[in-house]
């Protein structure tokens, strides 16, 4: 805390910075881990089409978790991040049938925003649970979707493809990876590096220390939530981009899949503590799973009980660490407080 | 508790749904010929009890201020395993006690991650749901075999008059009622949450509530998935999908707030009758499967919103009619204050909770007093913002 309770304006972003880094190093071991599971499983080759098929699978999931952990630092929940892919989805599908082109990546990019703004708008202004209001738009926007394209179908841009999928012209990098490092780049510079990023922090950590900081606790929350919709507008076209058409169905395993990635992640579900990069490697872990287990010759179906049991053992593996470092730092509280009514006596 | 049991609801909070299921009952017998014959009623009140059952689970641990997002796949590993069993040829009644006890011991399991090892409720039972799909989908290795037994399709479809799965969901509605309001078991409920804390310094079996509210939610999933399996004759794999936004639907548009402690069964019935007479009645209307999506989601809203200004209103009203009510303030105030501060989350500009506290005759609490306050005291939370706001200068308030 500062010793001045006059401030003119709230903390600058610049040169602040928390120690929540080691929060992703379980999902950065995990990645190694599997990474070298798969490895040797697959007789130590690793060649530019098992990069690119497991990027493309992590690509959307990442999207969709990076949007997700905005609306989680805030101490919220976005149930609706599936159906608002799903919309951006078929929404850039029908346009393109129609011969909209550029411009219709820029109407699906302002409809996400504007899902998630209406999801801010709700949990600010009419005071619903987050998890309650998500959920209800969730069903509100996968109803949109379906009168929209009630069934598969549409076309999406070539170069939409190109740009998604693939590798980078005359290399084996799949241009997914990349779009995963831009990803966790610009999040990084989001979440660090701007007042609204340090701001959504803040808010998470206390919402009411924030509120006598000055901070407009309102439009950081509202922002949250366009941030995650924007986000998953973003998975929608790259989905778009992956199967080529639109699918009204597509969006129904991000809703699970995205929470799963930000808690693999280690961004706390109690708000204010995460990371973008940690969300981003959640997402690498749970599509790493599932190559792992196709590399392996397992069955398919023991992908959903092993992505449970790293779900699960995450979250606990977080809970233990807090335990202890709340213990070790009650430890060296009590003794500095010894020491110091010593120095007083 | 020498006064005996002290109602945790309040009669115009069970009152208000109830009349909303009244009153959609009526629109639908204008609007839609043939609604409320008895036949079409019947069918009505089946669709009706599946969903109600399964919500029983739902309801206590959203009372509890948790939530279960294990429900899909607990109904969906039931309704697999019941019809497998039947290949096995497993004695029959064996086959039910198999499948009950797995929906226990899955939500028990639930239960002890969330009470024992602090995983949050959310994670812990998605996790769950993510177990209980792989282990749907390894058993039935994709395609589920087998066709539900007769007894459990009797008991699904069967009835004279009255069907007999309105009957169960009767019966259960009695004991779940009684169970929350009398047994030691349901106060808990209501006051681990309102308020953990103060109910574990109060020394209430707070972990062992939390797990019995979670094995009890496995419980009647697995029973909705016996059921459902009855309804069809046989299991597919997503049969449960479709419950897991209902489920919880049902219970905030009763009226039982998710933040926990605020509620009862009663009300979740009042919701699943709702929705399901409004989907039935927009379905012979001939609202489409979008159409219908998009009103399920803005009947939740507004229901929740609804709900929210019954909340406020009320302690708008306590604070002008308070001192004016006498005997009847104690029926009035909410119940969670009995139990201690309740931290419900307000927003810092939520006005209603100072109007309360300024109607008691008491000497404002030592962190309200201006006077004696200083910015880097300890304070509750929730109310810094409020005291911001009201001492500030525009100075420091500038963002």
């Amino acid at each position: 805390m500062s010793a001045e309770p006059q401030r003119e304006r709230p903390a600058r972003a610049v040169g602040l910075t928390r120690p929540t880094w080691h929060r992703s190093y379980t999902s950065g071991a995990l990645v190694a881990l599997l990474f070298l599971i798969y490895l040797s499983r697959s007789g130590w080759t690793f060649g530019g089409i098992e990069a690119l098929g497991i990027t493309n699978d992590a690509l959307p999931l990442a999207l969709a978790a990076v949007g997700e952990t905005f609306v989680i630092l805030t101490n919220g929940i976005d149930l609706s991040i599936g159906s608002m892919i799903t919309i951006s989805n078929v929404t850039l599908a029908v346009l393109d049938s129609h011969g909209f082109g550029a411009f219709g990546l820029v109407i699906v990019l302002a409809i996400g925003a504007a899902a998630g703004l209406i999801n801010g708008l709700i949990v600010c202004f009419m005071r619903i649970p987050p998890l309650i209001a998500t959920l209800a738009t969730s069903s509100i926007y996968l109803g949109f979707s379906l009168m929209i394209l009630p069934s598969p179908g549409g076309t999406v841009p070539q170069w939409l493809s190109n740009w998604t999928t693939g590798d980078i012209s005359s290399s084996n990098f799949p241009i997914a990876g990349l779009w995963l490092v831009v990803t966790m780049v610009v999040g990084w510079v989001v979440l660090r590096r701007t007042n609204f990023g340090i701001r959504l922090q803040a808010l998470g950590g206390s919402e009411s220390s924030s509120w006598s900081a000055g901070i407009s606790v309102v439009r950081v929350r509202i922002l949250a939530y366009v941030a995650a919709g924007l986000c998953s507008a973003l998975a929608g076209v790259v989905l778009g981009g992956l199967t080529q058409s639109g699918d009204p169905t597509i969006g129904a395993v991000y809703l699970l899949g995205a929470v799963a990635a930000v808690v693999v992640g280690g961004t706390s579900l109690a708000g204010g503590v995460g990371t973008i990069a940690g969300s981003v490697l959640g997402a690498v872990v749970l599509s790493l799973v599932s190559a792992v287990l196709l590399v392996s010759g397992l069955s398919a179906n023991y992908q959903y009980i092993v992505t449970g049991v790293i779900v699960i053992g995450a979250l606990l593996a977080h809970s233990v660490q807090t335990k202890l470092s709340s213990i070790a730092a009650e430890r060296s509280r009590r003794f500095v407080s010894v020491s110091t009514t010593d120095g007083q006596q | 508790m020498k006064q005996g049991p002290h109602s945790y609801v309040r009669p115009v909070e069970v009152a208000v749904p109830y009349a909303l299921v009244v009153v959609a009952l009526v629109a639908a017998g204008i609007a839609v010929p043939g609604f409320l014959s008895s036949s079409h009623l019947s069918a009505l009140s089946i669709t009706a009890a599946y969903i109600g059952i399964i919500a029983i689970g739902q309801t206590m641990v959203l009372l509890l201020g948790g939530i279960d997002l294990s429900v899909p796949y607990m109904l969906n590993l039931a309704a697999v395993l019941l019809v497998g069993l039947q290949l096995s040829h497993v004695a029959a009644g064996t086959d039910f006690l198999i499948v009950i006890g797995l929906g226990l011991g899955a939500g028990l399991i639930n239960g002890l991650g969330v009470a024992l090892l602090d995983i949050a409720p959310l994670v812990m039972t998605l996790g769950m749901n993510s177990i209980l799909e792989g282990v749907a989908l390894i058993y039935s290795n994709g395609s589920p075999q087998g066709n539900a037994p007769n007894f459990v399709t009797t008991l699904s479809t069967g009835g004279t008059t009255v069907p007999y799965v309105v009957i169960l969901w009767f019966v259960l509605l009695v004991i779940v009622t009684l169970a929350l309001v009398f047994t030691r078991f349901g106060r808990s409920v209501y006051a681990v949450g309102s308020n953990r804390r103060a109910s574990d310094l109060s020394g209430l079996p707070v972990k062992r509530t939390i797990m019995t509210a979670y094995a009890i939610s496995g419980l009647t999933a697995a029973l909705g998935g016996i059921l459902l399996a009855g309804y069809s004759g046989q299991a597919y794999l997503g049969m449960g999908d479709a419950y897991l936004l209902p489920s919880i639907a049902v219970v905030v548009i009763g009226g039982t707030s998710i933040l926990g402690g605020r509620g009862s069964y009663v009300q979740t019935v009042a919701g699943a009758l709702l929705i399901t007479i409004i989907e039935s009645a927009l379905i012979t209307v001939g609202v489409d499967q979008p159409g219908q999506d998009v009103l399920y989601g803005g009947v939740i809203l507004v229901m929740a919103y609804l709900n929210q200004v019954a909340v406020s209103d009320r302690r708008r009203h306590i604070a002008l009619f308070g001192g004016a009510m006498g005997p009847l303030r104690g029926w009035l105030q909410p119940v969670a204050r009995a139990g201690g501060a309740r931290d419900d989350g307000g927003e810092p500009t939520d006005e209603g909770d100072t109007a309360v506290k300024s109607d008691d005759k008491e000497e404002p609490a030592r962190w309200m007093r201006a006077d004696v306050w200083h910015w880097s005291q300890e304070e509750p939370a929730g109310s810094a913002g409020r005291r911001a706001r009201r001492f500030s200068t525009p100075a420091t308030r500038s963002s």
